[in-house]
Formats: C-alpha cells, sequence, structure tokens
C-alpha cells in the first residue's frame, strides 16, 4: 500500500480535530459528566435528592454495616464468578465445534448460537419463569412421575438468578472463544497426536494453554456484565436474593437515597475496572477500535 | 505530444530525499526523463522506487530536492493538480462503479462534458482492446483486463506523465509477456513519459529506454538496457542483473591502451579483463564475466589466442532444454558457471578435470566494495563503455 | 480433524446439541406459552388461541412498542451520524490524544450500563430538565451506549477499504471531497447499516439504561414488560415478548440480504 504522508501533517491533525470535535463533546457532557458525577455523589452528604457540599464516608459506612447489603454484595459476586465460570466452560465445547465443523451449515449454526442477543434479558428471562416455577414445567414433569410430592420453588433463588444469567451471557462466551479458537492452526492438534501425544495430552498441552486467554477473556467478560445486570434477578432473584443492581434500583427509584444509590454504583464501577484490568492483563484485550 | 514544449526534460527530480523515521527511503535521488521516454526503476524490495513514485505522484512530500514537470515545480501540488497518471500493482479499480464509470473518473472530475466523456472513454476502451465491456464491473474482469482498464484510465485525461506501479506482478507469466507488449506499445502511441518501476529485470531490459537500478534509496546506475547488462557500474548492479560469475583478485598489471588490465586470482591464475575505473597495480577488484560468454572445452583441447584460460573441475550439470548450465568448481574452491546453448560437442561429465575460458573483452573488472565506487557524477552519464575498450 | 478422532466428535455433537437446547428452549417456551388458551403462563399450552397476541397488539402495549421502535431508530441513526467522523478520525489519522478518545469512545461499552443511568438521570435532575425532556432524556442515554457498536462496525469497514484506493482518486485529480462522495462513502455503506442495526438492536433491547431514564409516558417496551412481571407471568407479557424478538429479526433479515453481518461481529470481536 502507497504511504500518504499528509495524514499526519499539522492541517492533518487539525482536521482530525474538527472531525472528532463534536462527538467527543457529546460523549464527554452525557458519559464522562454523569459517571464523575455518580461518583462524586457517593462521597457526598445529600438530603431530598439534592446534593450538600459536605463531605462523607457514610454513605459506604452504611451499605458495609448492613447485613443485607453485605449479603447482596457478596450475592452479586458470587453470581458473577458462578456466572463467568459455567459460561466460559458451557462456550468452550460449543465454539470449539463452530470453528472446526465442516458442516455447511455452520455459518447457520453460529447465526443460531449468537441468535439469543437479539432478544432483550426479559425476553429470556420470562422462560426461565415458565420453566421454573413452582406451577411452572419441571415441578409439573416431577409431579406427574411421582418423583417428588410437594412442588419446589426453583424460583426465586441466587440458584435462578445464575441460571438466567448463565443463559443470557452465553452468546458473548461463544463470540470470545470463537474468536480466540479461530487463531489457532488445526495442524497443531494433529502435529502433538503425530508426536505420540493422545487426545487428553495434547487438549492439555496444546490446546488449553492456546485458549486460555479466551477462557480468561469470556469469564470477566460475563463477571463484569453479570454483576451489573438488573433485569435477570429481578425477575428469578427477587427480595430475598438482591443484588446491587437491584438494591441501587431500590435505593435510587423508590427509596429515593441517592447517595446510597450512588455509593454501590462506584462500587459497580470500581469492580468492573478491575475486571478490565485484569482482562487486559490476561484476557488478551486490547484497547482498540 | 503535450509534453513538447520549450523543456528538454519532461521530468527532473533533483536531490529528492525522503526519510521515514530515522531512516532514508529515498536518498538524493537525481533522475531526468525526457518527452516520451520509457524509464524503468529497478531494484529490490525496500529499494524505495515505491516511495520514490509516491513523491512524484504527491502522496508523500519530500523531506528535501527539487522536482520539475515539464519545467513548473511539483513540490507543494496537492495529487489531485499534478496531471499524473497512476497504475497501481492491485490496479486499484472502483470496485463500485463500471468499467466505464472507471475509466472516466478522471473526465467527470475535470468537469468534462458528458457527451465527451463517453467518446473519450469509448476511444480508449479501443486502444486497450477492451470494447463492449464498459458496462462490466470490476470483479467480473480477469486480471488482464483489469490491468487493461487499470490503464486506460490512467490514460483518459492526457496526462503530463505516468507512473506504473509493478502493474504486472499479479499476472500470471504468459499474460505477464503479453502485457509487457502492450504496455510500451500503448506508451510509444501516446507518447506519453513513463517511469515504471519492478523488481523483474527481465521486465526491465525487455521494456524500457532507459533502467535506473535503485539499491538502498539510490541509484547505483543509470543506462540503456544494454548498458546494464553489458556494462554494469559495480558489483551490485552486476550481481542483480541477471547471473553473473564474481571472482575475487588483485590488480597485477593496470590497463594499457586496449583498457584491459590482468587481474590475479586466488591461486596464481590470472585473468583479463576491461577495468571499470582506475585501478592501479594493487588495487582488489572483482571481474565480472556472464556465464553465457564462458565457455568449457577439455583440458587437451586449444582455445583461440588471448582468452584467459582456469583450470577448473566439473561440479555439476544443470539441463535445461535450449541450454545446459555446467557448474565447475575453480582451484580455492570459487563457484563459476558456464552456459552453453545446445548441446556440448563432447562427452563432458561430473568431476571431470576441464578448462573454464572467457575473452577479456567481455569480462569487466569493478571495484571490489559493493556497492556504488563513489563517483554520482557517472550516475547521469552514458557507461563508458567506448573508453573503456 | 474429523477423520482422526470420529468418537470424540461424537461426544462432542452431543454436548453441542444440548448447549443449543439450553440456550434456546426458553425463548421457544415463551413463545409457545403467547398461543396458550388458558389464563396462566404454563408449558406445554393448554389449548391454542391467539387471544394474548390480540391483546398485546392492543392501543396500551402497541404504542409502547412504537415508541420503542421511534426510540432505537432514532437513536441508530443519531449514534451512526456522531460515529462516522467520530471513525474516520480515528482510522486515518493520527493525532495527540487518539489513545484517550478510544477509549472515551468505548467507555459506554466497558462501564456499566447502569451506572451511566443513574449519573445521567443525576445530571438531568440536577440542572432541573428531566421533568421537561421526557424522550430527549432516553434518547441521549440511548445515542451514548450506541456510538462504541457503530464506531467499531464502520472503523472495520474503513480498515476493510481496498489499499490505494484514495491514492488512486486522487492521481486521477479528485479532491478530499470527491475522494470522501465518491469512493469512501459508497464503499462503506455496508458498515453504516451494519453498524446502525447493531446500534438499533442494542438499543431496543436495552433495560439497564432506560430503567433510571423511563418515565410513565417515556416506557420502552422492555421496562414495561419489567414493569408488569411483577404483577404476574400472564401470557400478554409472553406474546409482548415475542413480538420484541421478531423486531430485531426482522432487522437482521432486512440487511442480510445487502450485508454479510457475520463480517463485521467477527472482526469486531476479534479486536475486543
Amino acid at each position: 500500500m502507497w504511504r500518504i504522508d499528509s495524514q499526519r501533517s499539522g492541517a492533518a491533525i487539525a482536521v482530525s480535530w474538527y472531525l472528532v470535535a463534536v462527538p467527543a463533546l457529546f460523549l464527554l457532557i452525557f458519559f464522562v459528566v454523569p459517571n464523575a458525577l455518580l461518583l462524586s455523589a457517593s462521597v457526598f452528604k445529600s438530603e431530598h435528592q439534592v446534593l450538600t457540599s459536605q463531605l462523607t464516608a457514610e454513605n459506604f459506612v452504611l451499605v458495609l454495616s448492613k447485613p443485607h447489603y453485605l449479603r447482596a454484595i457478596a450475592r452479586t459476586f458470587v453470581v458473577g464468578a458462578s456466572v463467568g465460570l459455567l459460561v466460559a466452560l458451557i462456550s468452550l465445547p460449543i465454539s470449539y465445534f463452530l470453528v472446526r465443523t465442516t458442516s455447511r451449515f455452520k455459518g447457520l449454526l453460529i447465526a443460531i448460537s449468537l441468535a439469543p442477543l437479539l432478544a432483550s434479558v426479559v425476553v429470556r428471562t420470562y422462560g426461565w419463569y415458565v420453566i421454573l416455577d413452582r406451577f411452572g414445567f419441571v415441578n409439573d414433569v416431577l409431579v406427574g412421575l411421582e418423583m417428588i410430592q410437594d412442588r419446589i420453588a426453583f424460583i426465586p433463588s441466587t440458584g435462578g438468578i445464575v441460571l438466567g444469567l448463565t443463559h443470557a451471557l452465553l452468546p458473548y462466551g461463544i463470540l470470545t472463544n470463537i474468536a480466540a479458537l479461530s487463531s489457532i492452526n488445526p495442524n497443531l492438534e494433529t502435529a502433538s497426536k503425530s508426536l505420540g501425544a493422545n487426545r487428553i495430552q495434547t487438549f492439555v498441552h496444546v490446546l488449553l494453554p492456546l485458549v486460555m486467554p479466551g477462557l480468561i477473556a469470556s469469564f470477566l467478560l460475563a463477571f463484569s456484565i453479570s454483576i451489573s445486570a438488573y433485569a435477570t434477578p429481578a425477575i428469578l432473584g427477587g427480595y430475598a436474593s438482591q443484588t446491587i443492581a437491584t438494591l441501587i434500583y431500590t435505593f435510587i427509584m423508590q427509596v429515593l437515597d441517592w447517595s446510597l444509590g450512588a455509593a454501590l454504583g462506584t462500587v459497580l464501577i470500581g469492580s468492573t475496572l478491575v475486571i478490565l484490568v485484569l482482562s487486559f492483563r490476561f484476557g488478551g484485550r486490547k484497547v482498540r477500535l | 505530444m503535450r509534453n513538447g514544449s520549450m523543456h528538454s526534460a519532461a521530468l527532473e527530480l533533483e536531490g529528492i530525499s525522503k526519510r521515514y523515521g530515522s531512516t532514508w527511503a529515498i536518498r538524493a535521488l537525481d533522475l531526468t526523463v525526457a518527452p516520451g521516454e520509457f524509464v524503468t526503476l529497478l531494484g529490490p524490495s525496500g529499494c524505495g522506487k515505491t516511495t520514490t513514485l509516491s513523491v512524484i505522484a504527491g502522496f508523500l512530500e519530500p523531506d528535501g530536492g527539487r522536482m520539475l514537470l515539464n519545467g513548473a515545480p511539483l513540490v507543494g501540488l496537492p495529487p489531485f493538480k499534478r496531471d499524473i497518471g497512476v497504475v497501481f500493482q492491485d490496479y486499484a479499480l472502483f470496485p463500485h462503479m463500471t468499467v466505464a464509470e472507471n475509466v472516466g473518473y478522471g473526465l467527470r472530475v475535470r468537469k468534462v462534458p458528458a457527451a465527451e466523456i463517453e467518446r473519450r472513454v469509448g476511444e480508449m476502451l479501443e486502444l486497450v482492446q477492451l470494447e463492449g465491456l464498459g458496462g462490466r464491473m470490476p470483479l467480473a474482469l480477469s486480471g488482464g483486463q483489469r490491468q487493461r482498464v487499470a490503464l486506460a484510465r490512467a490514460l483518459v485525461f492526457d496526462p503530463k506523465f505516468l507512473l506504473l506501479d509493478e502493474p504486472l506482478s499479479n499476472l500470471d507469466l504468459k499474460l505477464r509477456e503479453e502485457m509487457r507488449l502492450e504496455i510500451v506499445r500503448l506508451q510509444r502511441q501516446l507518447s506519453v513519459p513513463t517511469i515504471f518501476v519492478t523488481h523483474d529485470q527481465t521486465e526491465a531490459l525487455a521494456m524500457s529506454d532507459r533502467i535506473a537500478v535503485l539499491d538502498a534509496g539510490r541509484i547505483e546506475q543509470i543506462g540503456t538496457p544494454r548498458e546494464i547488462y553489458e556494462e554494469p557500474a559495480n558489483r551490485f548492479v552486476a550481481e542483480f542483473i541477471g547471473s553473473m560469475n564474481l571472482l575475487d583478485g588483485t590488480v597485477v598489471a593496470a590497463a594499457g591502451a586496449d583498457g584491459l588490465c590482468t587481474v590475479k586470482l586466488g591461486d596464481d591464475r590470472t585473468i583479463g579483463a576491461r577495468a571499470k575505473g582506475n585501478f592501479a597495480v594493487g588495487h582488489r577488484v572483482c571481474v565480472a564475466a556472464r556465464p553465457e560468454r564462458c565457455g568449457v572445452v577439455p583440458t587437451d583441447r586449444r582455445v583461440e589466442n588471448g582468452a584467459s584460460l582456469l583450470n577448473a573441475v566439473v561440479s555439476h550439470i544443470v539441463y535445461l532444454g535450449s541450454r545446459q548450465e555446467i557448474h565447475l568448481t575453480l582451484p580455492g574452491g570459487t563457484t563459476v558457471v558456464s552456459e552453453i546453448v545446445g548441446n556440448v560437442d563432447w562427452d563432458i561429465r561430473t568431476g571431470m578435470d576441464v578448462t573454464f575460458h572467457c575473452d577479456p573483452a567481455e569480462c569487466v573488472a569493478l571495484s571490489a566494495m559493493p556497492g556504488p565506487v563513489t563517483d554520482p557524477v557517472t550516475d547521469n552519464e552514458p557507461a563508458p563503455g567506448t573508453e573503456a575498450i | 480433524m474429523m477423520h482422526l478422532a470420529p468418537r470424540p466428535w461424537t461426544w462432542l455433537k452431543i454436548a453441542v446439541t444440548l448447549t443449543y437446547l439450553f440456550m434456546l428452549v426458553p425463548i421457544l417456551v415463551t413463545v409457545a406459552v403467547s398461543f396458550n388458551a388458558g389464563t396462566r403462563s404454563v408449558f406445554p399450552p393448554e389449548g391454542w388461541s391467539l387471544r394474548w397476541w390480540q391483546e398485546a397488539l392492543s392501543d396500551e402495549w402497541s404504542s409502547a412498542i412504537f415508541f420503542s421502535l421511534k426510540l432505537s431508530i432514532t437513536a441508530a441513526a443519531l449514534s451512526t451520524a456522531l460515529a462516522l467522523p467520530l471513525a474516520f478520525g480515528l482510522v486515518r489519522y493520527d493525532f495527540p490524544g487518539k489513545k484517550a478518545l478510544v477509549l472515551l469512545v468505548l467507555g459506554p461499552l466497558l462501564l456499566p450500563t447502569l451506572a451511566t443511568g443513574i449519573g445521567l438521570l443525576q445530571v438531568f435532575h440536577w440542572t432541573g430538565l428531566f421533568a421537561s425532556m421526557g424522550f430527549g432524556a432516553l434518547l441521549i442515554g440511548h445515542i451514548v451506549i450506541c456510538v462504541p457498536f457503530s464506531v467499531r462496525t464502520i472503523s472495520v469497514s474503513l480498515n476493510g477499504l481496498p489499499p490505494n484506493l484514495e491514492a488512486a482518486a486522487a492521481s486521477l485529480g479528485a479532491t478530499r471531497w470527491r475522494i470522501l462522495i465518491d469512493t469512501i462513502l459508497p464503499l462503506i455503506r455496508n458498515g453504516l447499516v451494519a453498524g446502525a442495526l447493531f446500534s438499533f438492536i442494542h438499543s431496543f433491547t436495552d433495560v439497564n439504561l432506560s430503567l433510571f431514564l423511563a418515565g410513565p409516558a417515556t416506557s420502552p417496551i422492555t421496562v414495561k414488560i419489567l414493569g408488569f412481571l411483577e404483577f404476574g407471568f400472564a401470557p400478554t407479557l409472553a406474546a409482548l415478548s415475542a413480538i420484541s424478538l421478531i423486531i430485531p429479526l426482522i432487522g437482521v433479515a432486512i440487511v442480510q440480504r445487502t450485508t454479510r453481518l457475520g463480517d463485521f461481529v467477527y472482526a469486531e470481536r476479534q479486536h475486543a
């Protein structure tokens, strides 16, 4: 390709600033400012949705002193870790299949595996309600087979949240793992076998190390989306199984205590930033478009 | 055509340099192209050929030097005001436009009336033998056809100059040979001054009025194809063009009136060669001899007077149909090749002791240092073939 | 390789089939329930009827669907308009602060949408504008969360342009503007369309942002369904869920006719 150097000149820098100025300003005002405000709101006292200028740590103290809130925070991270693990593990075999298959329906199969992304989480969680409810499909089957006497309330529960989120986030895991697996030369596995390694040795010594960044990336991606998910915990968790996201909603929209909401929001942003740093470090994620 | 004017040169580059970061892509490049002349920039990849074209076309601003097109300065003029047609290696045809739209684009942006565009595009397509294909999309064409569209597109607006960036490298051998003739025919017919860039020496020899051999951003030699082949100015050119036997040695007798010097090789044998430089006794030089100008005979056969004779052992024989390459090892281990057209008329075998011979007039003694002989003045002069003999 | 390992491949196929079932069954169950004749949301349905679909298409719900459509289409269009110069600047030019700008553009994708939602709510509240903004508040938020999708998809297109085309156009006499209009825009059209579609889907399926910015009269369909779920899982909501799944599917089907969406999904993920 021919090199064109006028794109680095002073005039070109001016052109590029003109290009990006308006959209960048838009994002500064409506993305950076709100998030900054949220972070600062967490360390100021507020009365009746009005911030005072009084600096305080009491929002965090309050959040961390009530067992109900602490349990919600702990539950959020347990759910996040479980969902991350399940998504990474379940998406690996199907991704491997989708990358290596020679089926002429390959494109269609990939499309179907990603299609759930077209549906809102609300839609995807509704089906689980019908299946898991006390008077739902699974209970009907179990009772019909006389395997249980009394109907079981599978939901609302923390397990329900994990199931619903795993289901909702699986396509992200598949996308991430397909990307990781596509870059692995299939002949490496053949070569390993020709050198005398059996399938398990091949998997452990060749495939696993190469796909590890993809696995870690899908774990962290699912983790970070899980901890700030609202709809699934709200539908399948209920009041007894609150998470940070549902607590925030309660504080902001129902109790109207914005400072506590902001403190919990800060916890979410902070955790997400930590996860991001980890995924840049270990998941092969890059700051690129 | 329109390049006539008062200027004797269509394009003059004077001391053009271009740097990427701290490395020089081209360095103090001087090049003059006469009206209607076809000049080839020949060199290995990374020698600065494409950078030179980019600078001429206006995509890169040179870090120093002067450029004149028909006497008018080019530096600072944006590409779209230069009136220089370019054919790219990958053709860079607009995939969303038909063949006719592609060819007519240069006229359309010049606001030529539609009727005239149609007429000139039609003429141009006829000239490149694509009449009737104007409605096709580029992706529906063969490689050779795309090449012709790219040529037509670069020529239709009657450019003052034409730049061709390895336009043949994406074609298969047979098509490439056909397109060579085609491009030269078009260039002659339109008499548009042209710089053609290639790394393929055969292309360069077959097509050019003059060849400029480039290495590491510098011109090593400029001359007609014959001069470049017969009278390489230095070791780089000798090695880069064609195949060449290179024998290192020391001058034991400086060139006399006949221009021939005598060079002692590693063993006690000597070889005569035309001196390309003022070599005194004791100078280290390198004698270059083309394989097809060197012969092999049995040790007991006599060779015409004046030829240099060297003992050698046949190491292997490569049969190539129309010719054969006899690979030989000289005492001391140097390998040389003799290329023989047709069959050898005697029983030659691997391992046999033979006599390797070459006419001193066909050999040149070059400075042993790789690279130019440090004298940039020789660059712009025709290689001094006459003064040596 | 298949012929070397036929048996493990069979096991893999079983695992893959189970995974597909896991992914698709809840969605299919939802669709099935929407055709239930009974009044409870049960599977298998107790007889078939279209009564819940009729209810879902009544004025109360169809206005929410149209509201969502209006919101998401506008957000997709405006985020594409903002993303085009951004992507162009980021792909084509080197300038001071470029890295920071990339982070700014990807920010809404990297940080929790929930937090952006709360933050925007606070900004609009404290400037006293929220009450009068209504649709505007939602629209701004949706544009913010859509911009990363549009910028990425358009960047894929720009990066995929055949090399030398612009140099060729310039050598033929085209100015910067002519090159943009004659060459670049027609060739990245697919990327613009795909980016707008991804933005539309992202906006249409969003819950976490709309949750905080929606009002009683300005509720996207997802938030409205979520609100009604508190009162029970009526089959009407199943029908609505099915409708809100069908709309993005139609979008994909239309765009897929002219654009290979897979190209953009892949290129996008490879860089993620």
